[in-house]
């Protein structure tokens, strides 16, 4: 009985980091992440929107309503019904057709970044039972994307991943440090000579996100430079200014995609998570190593969102102007 | 380094050389040479493709280990086309070799080359 007490002394004398709002700066980064592309896949929808329509104005040639593949038919691959020209009716870039794959990668990260969250941030038992629970689904189904993408590359098979929940007579503070410490520690060890789960996702995540970002940088060029073209020195000062503005916001947007890193943002995520394995681990060391990780993923990711989500409004363009 | 790394690695490479050709073009634009909007939009959509099958090579990393070699010979290849594009002329009269060697990388990331 006397031992229990002395363990139970030194177990709230540890006083353990919560590490709440390095864990809820972290989460914001990867929801940045997850909006930057599903903004960024709206945003070149509507390039290549805009790009066709300025197309179509150009030429005033034989333009055509999709028939075949989406207007008057089911459409199992997404293809959005829409005016074209040319012979070949326009299909879906290699980009959008992996959007799905995409989409279930960030929700696997975000997923787990909830669940941190929710974990540091259990009030009572119930609270931390659940997040435990949602904790351990979340680092198994991190664990199994990560094995899809490079097999071997999590020390646990995802349906062992347990992190232990309550232990009757321990403070909740110790009960949430050491699960957030076992869940982050599945995520981020990595296999001999391999790369941790969260550095396998997050890099696909990234190689993903610099293929948006590719896709958007064409679909912004083949914008501008039918917009340069229609710079005729012959218009009225206003068409002029209005046609001159209207290229100057494309290539706006453009710079700011071309200047968002999507490697960069992944590696930062990684940067942060080894971080806060380090400080769990030695919070005394590591901490103001892990307030920078986070603070320098957090500024990347945002910085990232914003240049993915941005759309150029054209409205002269649109009208012909 | 994985698998995954040296894919995005050579996919930086090969990304690099036409960007490098785009570049070149864009600058032969301004000086008033045609015909450069359409090799830079040939060039930029090539170097989507590039970045979206690597992409996809990312997710589908264990089919990839045997087209290493390959990928950094279409690479080597890339970078010889580009050394000729080195005028005007000589950017439209290479473009399409260009475009069609770093077609090469498509189907060795997806495993066939």
């Amino acid at each position: 009985m006397r031992l229990s007490w002395l363990l139970l002394f030194a177990l709230a004398a540890c006083s353990p980091y919560s590490f709440s709002n390095e864990v809820a700066g972290f989460s914001r980064g990867v929801d940045d992440l997850s909006s930057g592309f599903t903004e960024g896949f709206a945003a070149l929808a509507a390039d290549h929107a805009a790009t066709a329509q300025l197309e179509m104005i150009e030429s005033r040639a034989n333009v055509k309503v999709k028939r075949t593949s989406s207007c008057l038919t089911p459409d199992p691959n997404a293809i959005p019904c829409e005016l074209y020209i040319g012979d070949a009716e326009p299909t879906l870039s290699k980009v959008e057709q992996l959007r799905d794959r995409t989409m279930s990668a960030v929700a696997v990260l975000r997923g787990y970044a909830h669940a941190l969250m929710a974990v540091t941030n259990a009030a009572d038992r119930a609270a931390y039972d659940a997040a435990v629970t949602q904790l351990s689904e979340s680092v198994g189904a991190l664990a199994k994307n990560a094995d899809a993408v490079a097999p071997g590359a999590s020390i646990v098979a995802p349906a062992a991943v347990n992190l232990a929940g309550w232990v009757v007579g321990t403070a909740l503070d110790q009960q949430r440090f050491e699960s957030l410490k076992a869940g982050v520690t599945a995520a981020g060890t990595a296999p001999p000579g391999g790369k941790s789960p969260i550095a396998t996702v997050a890099q696909a995540l990234g190689a993903g996100l610099f293929a948006l970002s590719q896709e958007r940088q064409t679909a912004l060029i083949a914008e501008a430079a039918i917009l340069q073209r229609r710079l005729d020195p012959s218009l009225s000062d206003s068409d002029y200014g209005q046609r001159l503005s209207d290229t100057q916001a494309v290539l706006a947007v453009l710079d700011g995609v071309r200047q968002a890193d999507p490697t960069a943002a992944a590696k930062a995520l990684v940067d942060a998570h080894d971080a806060l394995l380090a400080a769990i681990n030695d919070p005394k060391r590591s901490y103001a190593s892990l307030l920078q990780a986070v603070s320098d993923f957090a500024d990347r990711a945002a910085a990232l969102q914003a240049a993915l989500a941005a759309a150029a409004e054209l409205e002269k363009a649109k009208k012909g102007g | 380094m994985t698998t995954t790394d040296d894919i995005l690695a050579q996919r930086d490479a090969a990304t690099a050389i036409l960007t490098a050709k785009m570049v070149a073009a864009n600058d032969f634009m301004n000086k008033g040479a045609a015909g450069m909007d359409d090799v830079i939009n040939a060039l930029a959509a090539q170097r989507s493709l590039l970045a979206a099958q690597a992409y996809e090579a990312a997710l589908d990393d264990p089919a990839l280990a045997a087209a290493l070699a390959k990928l950094k010979a279409v690479t080597k290849e890339m970078n010889e086309v580009a050394k000729k594009m080195v005028s005007a002329a000589a950017i439209i009269g290479n473009v399409n070799g260009l475009v069609a060697a770093s077609s090469k990388v498509v189907p060795v990331l997806k495993g066939l080359g």
